[in-house]
């Protein structure tokens, strides 16, 4: 497997996958750094039994949530000691992809994603930004189609919901 | 318009993520790439050559303890192998 290749045929995908869970372009370019890292180290591993683009799927949908999770406790640790320079690093909605007549619509809608539960959230980008079939999510998350058509719409529900909420409706 | 927009949005808010346009990734993040691909390469090789190195040591000692634990065994190995008396040896009492 040449990794110049392999990193030229999805350096977008992973750039794109992580911009929609980090929305920001620093974060998601060490989120793309880590991949390709971790797809050099493990394509020893690689066994051929998915897609190679459904294996570098799997490792970025991984990779992100890590990502956030130690993100989140920084910033947790952060507010915690009242930690000002610390704070700085808390980035604001900045996605390169979002037109600029709908970042705030953009920036509530991602700040409602955030509160969804790791599959929904994944689903949801995968099924409406990265726009895959159902079969194909079902492959990236190793669920049945049905499973995820599931997802989806509790997914939806959901969402509705917490953009209420935060409405007062 | 605006209220209509903000309708829709609302009835069906995931769909405002389609609007997201693709990005192509800066090109210096693979040169970033191949450096730290690079400098885990160096990092590894020293930490390889003492991992072998600290499992030979190990196999050593463990044979060393072997070694020394089993000399008792040996010795009774050579009692065995002497012969013992019985009326089948071929010498002679009376010589």
């Amino acid at each position: 497997m040449n990794f110049e290749s392999v990193y030229l045929a999805h350096s977008s995908l992973v750039y794109n996958v992580a911009l929609q869970y980090v929305q920001n372009k620093e974060d998601a370019e060490e989120i793309t750094q880590d991949v390709f890292i971790k797809v050099h180290d493990k394509h020893k591993d690689f066994k051929g039994d998915s897609a190679l683009k459904t294996w570098i799927y799997r490792i970025t949908i991984n990779t992100s949530l890590d990502y956030i999770k130690a993100k989140n406790r920084k910033k947790r640790a952060a507010f915690k000691n009242r930690d000002d320079h610390a704070l700085e690093f808390i980035t604001d909605f900045n996605h390169p992809g979002v037109a600029l007549e709908n970042k705030e619509a953009m920036a509530k809608l991602f700040a409602a994603i955030e509160q969804l539960p790791e599959n929904q959230r994944t689903t949801l980008i995968l099924l409406k930004v990265e726009d895959l079939s159902q079969k194909e999510v079902a492959k990236i998350l190793d669920k049945s189609p049905k499973a995820i058509e599931s997802i989806f719409t509790r997914a939806k529900a959901n969402l509705k919901k917490i953009i209420a909420d935060s409405e007062g409706l | 318009m605006k209220q209509k927009t903000s309708n829709i949005q609302m009835e069906k808010p995931e769909n405002l993520l389609q609007t997201i346009q693709q990005v192509q990734p800066d090109p210096k993040l693979y040169t970033a790439i191949k450096q730290r691909v690079k400098n885990r390469e160096l990092e590894t090789t020293p930490w390889s050559i003492l991992k072998i190195a600290a499992i030979l040591c190990g196999i050593l000692l463990c044979a060393e303890a072997y070694i020394i634990a089993t000399p008792a065994t040996a010795d009774f190995d050579n009692e065995l192998a002497l012969v013992s008396v019985n009326s089948n040896t071929l010498y002679d009492d009376n010589e």
